[in-house]
């Protein structure tokens, strides 16, 4: 009798984690199709052969424009696209996780409005004085130490008010609307063709990639990506609840800041260099938990996944809807965004 | 023996626990009982280690840390879309890898059987009644093979016979396993019933500590309850309280009312 229950329990979850499996191993498949359609298309309408031809014969074949439009521009716009929607991807789900709040994302402690207000202030400055390093470099830059800064504020929020949930979205809106207004302020005190230039870069696109950019964000993603692994039963302890977390022997405040400093950093790493780039954050997780559940063996490389696709998702169809100049991916995320969260909002009835 | 030395914790100026030392030898089942709070949740959180203040664990001499003891919270309600299976199996957390070890998953489904939840293996414990998450959640604390448990009203939300089906699995784990367990409870004949001594916790204070029948006497709960007690005797031998309100008429010795619990035997 017992045994017979058993055997059926097993079978279950056998029959489960091959599910949850086959789910990953779809989104793999996914990813693989959208990067060659998206290496397909773009404004000079290479043919597919041509395509594929200047793949083979690498960054240096001897069809000149051909190769350096797919090694110099569609390959690391590609390759930038993955890393950011993996990057924002594991972000969202981590502060999903440790805010136990299906509503938050890697921008609820307003890291993103503090790369915003990095980049603006970057864009007004050089228009005044030149600066002694690139312009495409000094953006991101100054899009990544005011995330940092945005980081330090909360985390000293969370030193001396300890980290719980509450605190933590409480700071994270103080910091959010602090810089915010300073943006704002920034945009104010520009001129026109320069505040053009900082609205463009709020928008969010995968024009501005190139293969630094791609070495950095991949880096600190790939710095990052160990942490998290080290921390996989626990994060699926946390949705147990603190209190239950805590009583299987979990620090849950340590966990917190950690996930919080790691979330910082791949979000970090992923909008410095291509501005703001809304919901994919907010709805991979979604999908990733819809899919495999909390199980982050699987839900974090489904968010990750997710993620991946939406961006490149997202950059084909900005190339598609408009052949001369792509719109900006961060457009098409936030637009299609919207159906995808009420989506959300309405499967959380309890929410 | 267990040996727990617990300061003084005191919130807004006013001490609100302050219990001496407390020795509990292994395999004992202590029951931890008094009115609402008379400081029976903060003694266990104190020991599970979730109060600022430090305590001290010693386990024959030797000092124990969070990672040896399973404590289950009051408030254990979850939301989570976890299956139960998954839940038992985050009790060993530590034992996982990023395959979950054949041995574990058997030893996890053991477990469950062993409190009658194989059935509920794979459902999802937001679809759970309060009663089995308890039981889940219970199961998991378990299943993590602590060398202290401290419960706070493990059949808090069960049903009767689930409420004796839980204590006699915990007293026989006490046993089995050679950990003290301690509960706090508020059914004192289930209290008397099961455990092999208790303590009783008034406004912070231990108040009294020893075998159930000495414990549980007309003028403590009384005094402690603010109730007019009748102990009555059931077939077993076991004392089952009836409670009368103070001042009822014909109380502290009326005709019973009904026996809290009925059908023990």
């Amino acid at each position: 009798m017992s045994g017979a229950a058993q055997t059926r329990a097993l079978r279950s979850w056998q029959v489960r984690a091959a599910q949850r499996g086959a789910a990953v191993m779809a989104a793999v498949l996914l990813l693989a199709v959208l990067a060659l359609l998206d290496l397909g298309t773009g404004p000079s309408r290479m043919s597919p052969p041509e395509v594929w031809q200047a793949l083979l014969a690498g960054p240096s074949g001897a069809n000149r424009a051909a190769a350096t439009i797919l090694w110099q521009i569609r390959l690391p716009q590609l390759a930038m696209a993955v890393i950011v929607g993996v990057s924002l991807g594991l972000a969202g789900l981590l502060m999903q996780t440790i805010l136990a709040n299906p509503l938050a994302s890697p921008f609820t402690l307003g890291f993103s409005a503090a790369a915003g207000f990095g980049a603006a202030l970057a864009i007004l400055g050089t228009s005044y004085i030149a600066a002694p390093i690139p312009q495409w470099l000094l953006t991101p830059l100054a899009a990544f130490a005011a995330t940092l800064l945005a980081t330090g504020m909360v985390w000293l929020v969370s030193r001396t008010k300890g980290a719980s949930p509450d605190i933590l979205v409480l700071a994270g809106i103080a910091v959010l609307f602090f810089f915010q207004s300073l943006q704002a302020l920034v945009q104010f005190l520009a001129t026109p063709e320069v505040l053009q230039q900082i609205v463009f870069w709020l928008f969010g696109s995968l024009l501005r990639a190139n293969w630094t950019a791609v070495q950095v964000s991949g880096a600190i993603l790939l710095v990052c990506l160990p942490v998290i692994i080290r921390d996989i039963w626990a994060l699926t302890a946390l949705w147990l609840g603190e209190a239950n977390a805590a009583s299987l022997g979990l620090d849950v405040a340590a966990l917190r800041k950690r996930c919080f400093l790691i979330t910082a950093a791949l979000t970090a790493g992923a909008v410095s260099f291509t501005g703001t780039i809304g919901f994919v954050g907010l709805i991979a997780p979604h999908m990733a938990r819809a899919l495999v559940g909390e199980d982050h063996r699987l839900s974090l490389p489904l968010a990750a996944l997710a993620g991946a696709v939406i961006m490149v998702a997202a950059s084909v169809a900005g190339k598609l809807l408009s052949q001369g100049a792509a719109i900006p991916v961060g457009i098409i995320t936030a637009v299609a965004g919207i159906p995808m969260l009420i989506v959300v909002i309405l499967r959380h009835k309890e929410m | 023996m267990i040996e727990i030395v617990i300061p003084a914790i005191s919130r807004r100026n006013a001490v609100i626990l302050h219990p001496p030392r407390l020795g509990i030898p292994q395999g004992q089942m202590l029951g931890i009982i008094g009115p609402n709070g008379a400081g029976k949740s903060t003694l266990l959180a104190a020991i599970a280690g979730q109060v600022p203040e430090t305590v001290d664990l010693h386990r024959d001499g030797h000092p124990l840390t969070r990672q040896d003891i399973g404590h289950l919270p009051q408030n254990f309600a979850v939301r989570s879309t976890l299956t139960v299976l998954e839940a038992v199996l985050l009790g060993r957390r530590e034992e996982l890898g990023l395959r979950v070890p054949p041995a574990l998953l058997e030893a996890a489904l053991d477990c469950l059987s062993g409190l009658g939840l194989l059935e509920l293996a794979s459902r999802p414990l937001n679809a759970l009644s309060g009663g089995q998450q308890q039981r889940v959640l219970l199961a998991q604390r378990l299943f993590r093979d602590p060398r202290l448990l401290l419960l706070d009203e493990p059949t808090s939300a069960l049903d009767l016979h689930h409420q004796m089906e839980v204590l006699a699995r915990l007293r026989a784990h006490a046993r089995a396993a050679a950990v003290p367990v301690l509960c706090a409870l508020h059914d004192l004949t289930l209290a008397a019933r099961f455990c092999d001594r208790l303590i009783v916790l008034a406004a912070g204070q231990l108040v009294a500590d020893g075998a159930p029948e000495d414990v549980l006497t007309s003028g403590s709960i009384a005094a402690h309850w603010q109730i007019a007690p009748e102990i009555l005797t059931c077939r077993t031998g076991h004392p089952v309280l009836v409670a009368h309100p103070i001042g009822a008429p014909g109380s502290p010795n009326p005709a019973p009312l009904a026996p809290l619990h009925a059908g023990f035997t």
